[in-house]
């Protein structure tokens, strides 16, 4: 360290040069950054649902579905019905579409004189009123369009837009201009994953724009009051804002996009990373004023480069065990933040000692206002100092109350990732899925892939049963199948005759219909069956705006399937469409969390073991992180805030920040030992030195984690309130729940 | 004598010559100067023949190279009659499709289903709808007679080839906005098309490549051309259609007796 100490304080202008270099570099690739806020492309592409889903996009034409809702007082007039109709056609052609679906170009089988044919519901908008009665009748009375196409009010219609998973990103604003062409008296709405993708990246760019300057604004409000001195301020709030630079420097050159767990990465720098700065300018102020600056900086880079670099390092621990994530986008938080942490360590090793040898001719003298308040937080150090060497095991006591009292609300602690949730109760993204909810049967789908002989009029049946259970599944919508249409055809082809209703029992018989309705029909059997006749889609939509209904309905799916299809041969059956993809990053979310958690405890405790060979001394560190954890859970489980892709950060993020206090507080405490201090003493100095170090840095950092409660996602809100407690309750933990531990150590022994 | 010679052998070789030269600068500059619509006139369309017969089999191919195989006896007259009988795959066996007048307003389309022994009147599906979901619309597998609905354009030729630009006729209802044409300049056969569909974004428009046609195989059978294997493109679907067609007979003088339901049920 020493080394490395004369050589930065022996050449600063070549430090600074390098640094500048590095960040040139880093500004130039940051430029190239893309943005990524579709579900389903941060889950492993390797995934079924997400395989299965490519693969329904290529075969039935579009897999992402968007949902224009129309919506009027009554949308059976001319007007409302004509520019439905302009909707359909002009969203249609825009490229990336694959196909739209309106009541206004809907084609279904109807009776033709001495035939059947498969043709639009209406040639033309109707125009008069007993046409548009007619119409109107129709629809509310069939069960394919009423809840569905039209709400049974008749006070909206929606526009099924079937789009292929490889598009332009601009298509949903594309859409929007048209929805806004025709609005008034009419209202619309755009719902469906793609246009909630869109949402948050329009707010991922607001939140980039407002979080970062508020959040290194308010740091540097914190350092100005801890310092009050001009380089206390300015200094460590380059070192972050250069670590940010670097960071997303290499999440551009690395191609990773910015999503909606890594916008938070500057902030979380911010207030993380200048911790390592007041670090090294606590030092520089302590140190004796009659030596030269140049012999000051040498001893504080010595002194404090170990312990910055090792809260560094055990903070990058707690970050990088997110890498083990399924979830593309929290494995990318993890080593850009990881990273983000190793540049800000480094550059404030060097860049701030660099910099002050070049600016400062002489130390400045701390102010007087500057010692009145730390006399105050002195004062209240030196109280908590005397309450712990004197009423020992209150603390203790106190936390394993809190403990009991996390560990009841376990059970109620759940998980969600249905991106819609990511936002407020009154945001457009919420009120619009829940109209596609109260009158369409929800905004998002299941989609049931049956792989085997569709021709086969026993694996007809089997389709048919199984749809005739999911009626029973209350948020599932009545999906228009294959079996529907070979059943009408097979009817109409006898006379309407009720008894005809069913499934012919010839396998010719049904492949001969197939060809009937593919000669009339134009693209109509294409979202139901494949053109090699070997896959049949069944696609309810789902209608739920929480991800453990979802969870329930996939289960008695699931168990329908099994009924239906137990014993069948050579068929498979695949599930995918959006409610499954929700699942599936859910149980991610879970299975990643408990790993992760473990990997962080494991390797931030062989550090703290490595560095510092104390068995007992590295148990105890970890005590009050391990509890923190612990107790954010509890937090969430009783205020009902649930694991999402946010959230489940908290637990890694807290183990590797809130060790740097165990750690710092132990390693002066140990410094004091050496010195010849009693116990009750080395506690009481190490409180009133490193208490306040402690302090200040909590309050840095929780104050930057406040930021995010401002954001434009309900799960950075969250995230932002959960991640700035645990890192006030490590710090608490650490001055009052390690003392008590270290003290009751001296009793065991004695 | 040499005068004698000269006036009796030389001189006419010289004017046939001379006339010849003159003849085929005249039939050459005038090819280089037909006009795009004159040339469009003359390109040798599908349904030139008074009637045709043929097996033809469609193939799809989807973006995998997967592929689905039809096989099919395929009768025409004229141009508005048209009876399919499918031969391939067994399960569709027997079945048949008959057209009556044609791309009229009093069109009429009876199925014949085999396993039913039923024959039923179909409506047909829109003009640019897909037929039989291959990348064929119904329109492509009608009237091949683009110089009902476009003007052509002539634009630089390639070896052998002429290349036309078609431009919708304000009047016709075709899906296609443009097409471009390849067009063998010995055969008159068309050996691509590129079809133009206008898109709109927001105030400007611009030409969307939709699909490709391109056809091989040429033969001249009864003294017409005709391509035996046209393969259409998605171009957005990257999803292929191939026809081919075998045993191509024209001008048999097919009876109209052959276009009717009762021809369709045997």
């Amino acid at each position: 360290m020493k080394k490395i100490a004369k050589f930065i304080t022996g050449h600063p202008l070549m430090v600074i040069g390098i640094i500048a270099l590095i960040t040139v570099f880093f500004i130039i690739s940051a430029t190239r950054i893309s943005i990524e806020t579709d579900i389903k492309k941060l889950l492993p592409s390797n995934a079924e649902s997400v395989v299965t889903f490519n693969a329904i996009d290529e075969e039935f034409g579009g897999a992402d579905r968007m949902y224009v809702i129309v919506e009027d007082e009554n949308v059976f007039d001319y007007e409302t019905l004509s520019k439905v109709d302009a909707l359909t056609n002009e969203i249609a052609d825009i490229s990336g579409v694959a196909k739209v679906m309106s009541i206004t170009n809907l084609n279904e089988i109807k009776a033709a004189p001495d035939g059947v044919e498969v043709a639009p519901l209406i040639e033309e908008v109707p125009k008069n009123k007993p046409e548009i009665a007619a119409f109107k009748k129709k629809l509310l009375a069939d069960e394919k369009y009423a809840g569905l196409f039209v709400a049974k009010d008749s006070s909206a219609t929606l526009l099924l837009v079937k789009l292929y998973i490889e598009r332009d990103k601009t298509i949903v604003t594309e859409v929007e201009k048209f929805c806004k062409s025709y609005e008034g008296p009419e209202k619309m709405y755009i719902s469906g994953s793609p246009s909630v993708a869109h949402a948050i990246q329009v707010g991922l760019v607001k939140d980039l724009a407002k979080l970062t300057p508020l959040a290194f604004g308010l740091v540097t409000f914190i350092l100005f009051i801890s310092f009050r001195s001009w380089f206390g301020v300015i200094l460590p709030m380059i070192c972050v804002g250069l670590s940010s630079i670097w960071a997303f420097g290499l999440m551009a050159l690395t191609g990773k996009p910015l999503t909606v767990v890594t916008v938070d990465v500057p902030v979380l720098l911010a207030s993380v990373g200048s911790a390592y700065g007041i670090h090294v300018l606590s030092r520089y102020y302590e140190e004796d004023s009659s030596r030269s600056i140049k012999e000051i900086l040498e001893t504080v880079i010595d002194k404090t480069g170990i312990a910055v670099f090792i809260a560094a390092a055990t903070t990058m621990a707690g970050f990088m065990s997110n890498v083990v994530s399924d979830i593309s986008a929290i494995r990318t938080f993890g080593f850009v933040s990881a990273f983000g942490i190793g540049s800000a360590f480094l550059i404030t090793i060097s860049f701030i000692p660099a910099a002050l040898l070049l600016l400062a001719r002489k130390r400045p003298e701390a102010e007087g206002k500057h010692k009145e308040e730390n006399r105050i937080l002195t004062r209240a150090l030196g109280g908590l100092g005397n309450f712990l060497t004197t009423k020992h095991k209150w603390t203790m006591i106190l936390a394993a109350l809190l403990l009991v009292g996390a560990l009841v609300a376990y059970p109620r602690v759940t998980t969600e990732s249905d991106p819609v949730r990511y936002f407020n109760e009154e945001s457009e993204v919420v009120k619009t899925s829940n109209l596609a909810r109260g009158k369409f049967g929800g905004a998002m789908t299941l989609d049931i892939l049956i792989e085997g002989d569709a021709k086969d009029p026993e694996l007809l049946r089997r389709i048919e049963k199984l749809q005739k259970k999911m009626r029973d599944i209350e948020i599932l919508s009545k999906p228009y199948t294959i079996v529907d249409a070979i059943k009408e055809t097979h009817r109409l082809m006898n006379n309407n005759d009720k008894r005809f209703d069913v499934i012919p029992d010839s396998r010719t018989g049904i492949a001969q219909y197939l060809l009937l309705l593919s000669l009339s029909g134009g693209d109509f059997l294409q979202t139901m069956i494949s053109s090699d006749r070997r896959q049949i889609l069944v696609s309810p939509r789902v209608n739920t705006s929480v991800s453990t209904k979802i969870d329930k309905m996939l289960v008695k799916v699931k168990k329908a399937i099994n009924e239906t299809f137990g014993d069948a041969e050579d068929v498979s059956i695949k599930l995918s469409g959006m409610s499954v993809i929700i699942k599936d990053m859910r149980e991610m979310l879970i299975a990643n969390q408990v790993q992760s958690l473990f990997i962080a405890i494991g390797a931030v405790f062989l550090m703290v073991l490595v560095f510092y060979r104390t068995l007992i001394g590295s148990i105890f560190c970890m005590i009050p992180i391990v509890l923190t954890v612990m107790l954010n859970f509890g937090i969430m489980g009783w205020l009902g805030i649930p694991i999402d892709i946010a959230t489940v950060m908290v637990g890694s993020i807290a183990i590797g920040l809130g060790i740097d206090y165990a750690v710092h507080f132990f390693n002066r405490y140990r410094e004091e030992l050496t010195g010849g201090a009693e116990r009750g003493d080395a506690i009481k100095t190490t409180l009133k030195t490193v208490g306040k170090a402690v302090v200040y840095n909590a309050a840095a950092v929780a104050v930057g984690f406040l930021v995010l409660p401002i954001s434009e996602f309900e799960v950075l809100k969250s995230f932002g309130w959960l991640a700035a407690f645990a890192i006030l309750f490590s710090a608490l933990g650490a001055l009052a729940l390690l003392p008590d531990l270290l003290l009751s150590r001296r009793k065991i022994l004695k | 004598m040499k005068k004698l010679v000269l006036k009796k052998f030389v001189i006419p070789l010289l004017v046939i010559t001379l006339v010849g030269l003159l003849a085929a600068v005249v039939v050459v500059s005038k090819e280089k100067e037909m006009t795009g619509n004159e040339i469009l006139k003359t390109v040798a369309f599908f349904n030139q023949a008074k009637d045709q017969t043929s097996k033809m089999t469609m193939i799809l191919i989807d973006k995998n190279g997967d592929e689905i195989r039809k096989e099919m006896d395929v009768w025409g007259k004229g141009d508005h009659m048209r009876l399919i009988k499918f031969t391939y795959p067994a399960d569709i066996k027997g079945t048949g499709f008959l057209v009556q007048d044609a791309d009229l307003d009093t069109e009429k389309m009876y199925i014949y289903l085999s396993a039913f022994k039923k024959t039923k009147r179909i409506a047909g599906s829109a003009k640019g709808e897909s037929f039989m979901e291959s990348d064929f619309s119904y329109d492509d597998m009608g009237s091949f007679r683009y110089d009902e609905h476009y003007d052509a354009k002539r634009l630089k030729d390639k070896e052998g080839i002429f290349v036309l630009e078609l431009k919708k006729k304000e009047k016709s209802e075709k899906e296609f906005e443009q097409l471009v044409l390849w067009v063998s300049m010995e055969s008159r056969v068309p050996l691509r098309v590129e079809f133009y569909d206008l898109k709109k974004i927001g105030k400007e428009e611009k030409l969307e490549l939709k699909k490709i046609l391109t056809t091989d195989n040429a033969k001249k059978i009864s003294g017409y051309w005709i391509p035996t294997v046209l393969v259409m493109e998605d171009v957005k679907k990257k999803h292929m259609s191939k026809l081919i067609f075998k045993d191509l007979k024209f001008d048999t003088g097919l009876s109209d007796s052959i276009f009717t339901e009762r021809y369709l049920e045997r």
